[in-house]
């Protein structure tokens, strides 16, 4: 094993369960998620850049994740599209059956599930993910509490 | 349980990290094929685009390049090698003289080179040159140089009038032909090239009268000034009056080679030369008017017509630089200033106008050489100059 790739495996083993979390919080599918997750680290592992901190690192790191999800659950809906319009039914994954909370963030849009991962699942602070998310710690709080308040409105609508 | 408590949960229901990911992605990332960088279409088009324009970029600054102006020495002009001595008929019975026209060439230009031979000797018969010079022969070759016309020529037929030419010179009749070569500069990567002339096929026995053998292979090293500035400078006021007097001088046998050196090959010790040579030759006016000062130093090497006004000097300049299209009149102030700066010149005020005077140098005479001129020893206060790269004749 070289150099660079005992460098990648530290830095595997300290992320790979975090990747792993937020990539199975988008896509709530067992198989999606290790999807996801490898072409994470496959990109993680190409980049040349170069790091300023662990946080900037990390950081970095989770917009990658993040970015990949989008873009996978992008795709699939796109498929699921075209297979519907052939007539074929979709059966949705066992995961997204019966009263698993994370099915609550396929509710809300992407800025408000971004920040509910980061927050909930990820456990971060407002500032952690406003540096992530590029956006500002007050923006953060906003949109925390609309989230909240759409899943609120939902929970309401479901239980009357 | 509300919805805060629900999100608090979510974590929760992640699974565990499966233990066989690490294995599958380490297996894709050491294992996969590294794809090889496809050059598209387009890509290779800018490629080809930047190799042509890189290319014409060269060779735009090859076709500027051949615009500067390579010259024949600035000393001693035209080049001319003989064997006939300067002010006596030689007593060599064959004589040659060698001769390049001209001051200055470009690199486009010819420079044309005529040998003369003949008979220098109580001339009498074409018989006796005839059995004198058999099948002369003459050729040259010239490093750095290309010939444009032929580089040899076997003289045959001197029954042939066109080949004689007769002339009266210094009271002796003599029979005279003249060839003539055309060489052209190969480049300017040189600046300096050697042309050699031989003479091959004549009598020993009868070349000479009591002289040594003129020599058969002459030789003479060109050096050319590229330093466009000063060709620029030296065309206003040319100077050629003293140096040639030096030529004559030496050629003639009046000076040694150690005291031809001295005098003419400036720059023995690196330093700035500074001379005032005499415009008129009446030696009688020692005026400042009918002196110029000449610099010489590794950039620029120029005459100053002195008691002129920098209005007159200035206006000389640019005309000079305006006629062959360069616009440096930068660099002219600064030679102005320069001199200034070290005190070669001075201004002064004389009839309401700025007038540039030499203050420090003393005129000399010196005897028998025919012109006035001092040497103004002011380059010892420049320690620090860098040393000039003088263009000069070699010696032989």
């Amino acid at each position: 094993m070289n150099e660079q790739e005992q460098i990648f495996e530290t830095k595997y083993n300290h992320y790979k369960k975090m990747v792993f979390n937020i990539c199975y919080a988008y896509t709530r599918n067992h198989q999606d998620a290790e999807d996801t997750f490898q072409d994470v680290f496959m990109k993680f592992y190409d980049i040349k850049k170069r790091f300023t901190s662990s946080d900037h690192e990390r950081n970095y790191l989770i917009r990658i994740t993040i970015n990949l999800c989008k873009d996978f659950l992008r795709k699939k809906k796109k498929q699921n599209t075209i297979i519907s319009d052939e007539l074929v039914h979709h059966t949705p994954s066992p995961e997204l059956k019966g009263n698993n909370p994370l099915d609550m963030l396929e509710e809300l849009n992407e800025n408000y599930r971004d920040i509910l991962v980061l927050k909930y699942i990820e456990n971060m602070s407002n500032q952690d993910i406003s540096n992530i998310l590029n956006i500002s710690e007050s923006n953060v709080r906003k949109r925390l509490e609309r989230a909240i308040k759409k899943l609120k409105i939902k929970w309401e609508e479901t239980n009357l | 349980m509300n919805v805060e408590q629900q999100l608090i949960q979510m974590k929760y229901y992640i699974p565990e990290f499966p233990n066989d990911l690490d294995a599958k992605l380490m297996n894709r990332i050491y294992n996969r094929e590294i794809p090889k960088p496809r050059i598209k279409p387009f890509k290779m088009a800018y490629i080809l685009m930047s190799v042509f324009i890189l290319a014409l970029a060269v060779g735009l600054v090859l076709l500027l390049d051949t615009n500067r102006k390579p010259v024949i020495p600035l000393y001693g002009d035209p080049i001319v090698i003989t064997n006939t001595g300067g002010s006596s008929p030689s007593l060599s019975r064959i004589f040659y003289k060698w001769e390049i026209e001209g001051s200055q060439y470009s690199i486009e230009d010819e420079i044309k080179m005529i040998v003369s031979f003949g008979h220098g000797y109580h001339p009498n018969n074409e018989s006796e040159i005839k059995m004198l010079l058999n099948d002369l022969k003459i050729s040259i070759t010239a490093d750095a140089f290309e010939n444009i016309g032929e580089s040899e020529y076997i003289i045959k037929d001197y029954n042939s009038e066109t080949y004689f030419i007769d002339e009266y010179w210094i009271n002796n009749q003599r029979f005279e032909h003249q060839v003539t070569f055309k060489i052209q500069l190969k480049s300017l990567e040189r600046s300096q090239g050697e042309i050699k002339l031989i003479f091959d096929n004549y009598e020993e026995g009868y070349v000479t009268s009591g002289n040594s053998e003129p020599p058969r292979i002459v030789t003479k090293s060109v050096y050319y000034v590229v330093d466009e500035l000063g060709v620029l400078l030296s065309d206003i006021e040319p100077y050629t009056l003293y140096f040639k007097s030096m030529d004559r001088r030496y050629d003639e046998g009046f000076i040694t080679r150690s005291q031809y050196i001295d005098e003419v090959v400036p720059n023995p010790d690196d330093k700035i030369i500074v001379n005032l040579a005499r415009v008129q030759i009446t030696l009688q006016d020692d005026s400042l008017q009918s002196f110029t000062l000449d610099y010489v130093s590794k950039q620029l090497r120029f005459s100053l017509n002195i008691g002129k006004s920098y209005q007159y000097l200035y206006e000389q300049f640019m005309t000079a630089i305006e006629s062959d299209g360069i616009e440096n009149e930068v660099y002219v102030k600064e030679i102005l200033d320069l001199l200034l700066d070290k005190g070669l010149i001075t201004e002064a005020q004389h009839n309401q106008e700025t007038i540039f005077l030499l203050q420090t140098i003393s005129i000399e005479l010196k005897e028998g050489i025919g012109i006035t001129r001092s040497l103004a020893h002011l380059y010892d206060k420049f320690p620090d100059y860098q040393p000039p790269e003088i263009s000069y004749y070699e010696i032989k």
